[in-house]
């Protein structure tokens, strides 16, 4: 217990927490309309391509969180018509767009000048070594996703419950659809570092499936997903100081721990063993 | 002067389809078709399966892929700007709609965000809302159901819940797809008294597609008559029902 008391006396840890605070609501929140619409292809298409972002700003010298920001864009800017659209089926796309930035990530990688230490940092994150500046950005976008829940609230509840009948009720769907794929790749972007390319999806989709499994009010959903969020963030930075684990695999594995044990316990058990 | 343009204002049609063509991928749906809707009838749609009459409703409040000709509401051409406005007046419920149960939307909320384009941004639902809300529900006999998540009600409780939403927003106009259809007998006549009801007393524009040829000659006063994209027959009931049995 002495020792765990020890180790909150840090500041890289106690900026580790804040972090995790940050972006489990930015995540929270995120993962929450994810779910809800079902378009976690989305979700893991725009991480990768974040993730290959990532890389090449490390090898031409730029800001990681912009360029992987310019790439979660560009990801949201070719699925989203997809996926709006229905051209394509979207396992389709998302093949074509998920092996692309997979490649390309590969790519950066192999081109990196100082071995692939960086971008191994990058792939599994280090939630450990964030700056203030990263605390900062993290904030901003954590504030930024409240806002734009909160002022839009109705259509965004709207657009997740159904696109077709939101358009119907004279909501303009299309614009609140790509602001919610643009605030996805925005907390992808900034949420990279500390929980890395690999896992970052993960971070998202676990809490928000978790909180789908206990409740049937959506403002419940918003709240619980980010508490899974936080709270898996939390105890997984305990887990990697005391036993010397990545910190980004323990944020994801208690996140999966919480979603098996809300799927245990779901009262929505039965009418998921009906549908199925 | 002003006596003319009031009667030019009032002859423009609720509904005008000049040329429409609609498609999806490959296949064309409705072709060149044209027709027009006067104020306050209660129009039926008639065809087989297959015929294009949900692909013409979804023509009417812009939801479909237009690929040639103009729609008209009120003598506006509808359009992908105007749309979002004129759809505020339009009340629409879809045919089928499948739904997880385990979706954390209850059917409070499904009906509420009816009104939601109507209400505009930055504004949440009030006093008007709720009191819209207890009347609907109380006149479709869905009050102790609209706590329950939406997915979990039965076919017919959802049915009643989409209509309930479609007329939250006190449209002018409505469009109903096979509302009939999954519902049992009883529900089905229920449901045809609050329909006749309504476009009686609001005076609405409603347009109900079917194939049920027992549901037209019930409900409807004119009828539109689809078969392969194309209209065949638009006028009276009477004569429909005459062209029918020849």
């Amino acid at each position: 217990m002495s020792e765990l008391m020890e180790l909150f006396q840090y500041s890289f840890l106690q900026r580790a927490l804040i972090a995790c605070l940050l972006a489990g609501i930015a995540c929270g929140v995120v993962g929450a309309w994810i779910v809800v619409m079902k378009i976690s292809f989305i979700g893991v298409a725009v991480s990768h391509a974040a993730f290959a972002g990532g890389l090449l700003a490390l090898l031409i010298g730029q800001p990681v969180v912009l360029i992987s920001f310019l790439f979660s864009l560009i990801a949201c800017a070719v699925l989203g018509p997809i996926s709006d659209r229905g051209q394509l089926h979207p396992e389709t796309s998302i093949g074509i767009l998920f092996s692309s930035t997979l490649g390309l990530a590969f790519l950066f990688m192999g081109m990196l000048p100082e071995g692939r230490s960086q971008g191994l940092n990058l792939l599994w994150g280090s939630v450990l070594t964030v700056s203030t500046g990263d605390v900062s950005l993290l904030a901003l976008t954590a504030a930024i996703v409240i806002l734009i829940t909160i002022l839009f609230y109705k259509e965004l509840q709207s657009v997740i419950f159904n696109r077709e009948l939101a358009r119907a009720a004279g909501i303009a769907a299309a614009p609140f659809f790509y602001l919610l794929l643009f605030l996805t790749g925005a907390t992808v972007s900034t949420t990279l570092k500390s929980v890395g390319g690999l896992l970052v999806f993960a971070f998202i989709i676990n809490p928000a499936a978790s909180a789908y499994q206990i409740t049937f009010s959506l403002k419940k959903m918003y709240g619980l997903s980010v508490l899974f969020a936080v709270v898996s963030g939390w105890l997984g930075i305990l887990a990697a100081s005391l036993f010397n684990v990545p910190a980004g695999a323990s944020i994801v594995l208690v996140s999966s721990l919480i979603f098996t044990l809300s799927a245990i316990f779901s009262p929505k058990r039965k009418l998921n063993e009906k549908q199925e | 002067m002003l006596c003319f343009l009031k009667s030019v204002v009032k002859m423009k049609p609720e509904i005008e389809l000049k040329n429409v063509t609609v498609g999806y991928l490959t296949e064309t749906v409705i072709r060149e078709l044209s027709l027009t809707i006067g104020k306050g009838g209660l129009v039926g749609i008639f065809g087989p399966n297959g015929a294009g009459k949900t692909t013409l409703l979804c023509a009417v409040n812009g939801l479909a892929v237009q690929t040639g000709g103009s729609v008209f509401i009120r003598g506006r051409e509808l359009n992908r700007y105007s749309g979002i406005k004129l759809r505020k007046s339009i009340g629409f419920v879809p045919q089928h709609f499948d739904i997880d149960p385990r979706l954390p939307i209850s059917a409070r909320e499904v009906i509420l965000m009816g009104r939601y384009g109507k209400m505009g941004l930055f504004r949440f639902a009030g006093r008007t809302e709720r009191k819209l809300l207890e009347g609907l529900s109380e006149m479709f006999g869905i009050s102790h159901v609209i706590h329950k998540p939406f997915g979990q009600l039965s076919g017919g409780e959802k049915k009643r819940v989409l209509i309930a939403r479609a007329l939250i927003k006190e449209p002018s106009i409505m469009l109903l797809d096979e509302i009939f259809a999954w519902l049992d007998k009883e529900m089905g006549e229920k449901l045809l008294g609050i329909i006749k009801r309504i476009h009686h007393d609001w005076q609405l524009t409603t347009l109900i597609v079917s194939h049920d040829l027992k549901m037209i000659e019930n409900v409807c006063g004119t009828v539109i008559w689809i078969q392969k994209g194309e209209v065949i027959f638009n006028g009276k009931k009477s004569e429909f029902l005459e062209r029918v049995n020849e």
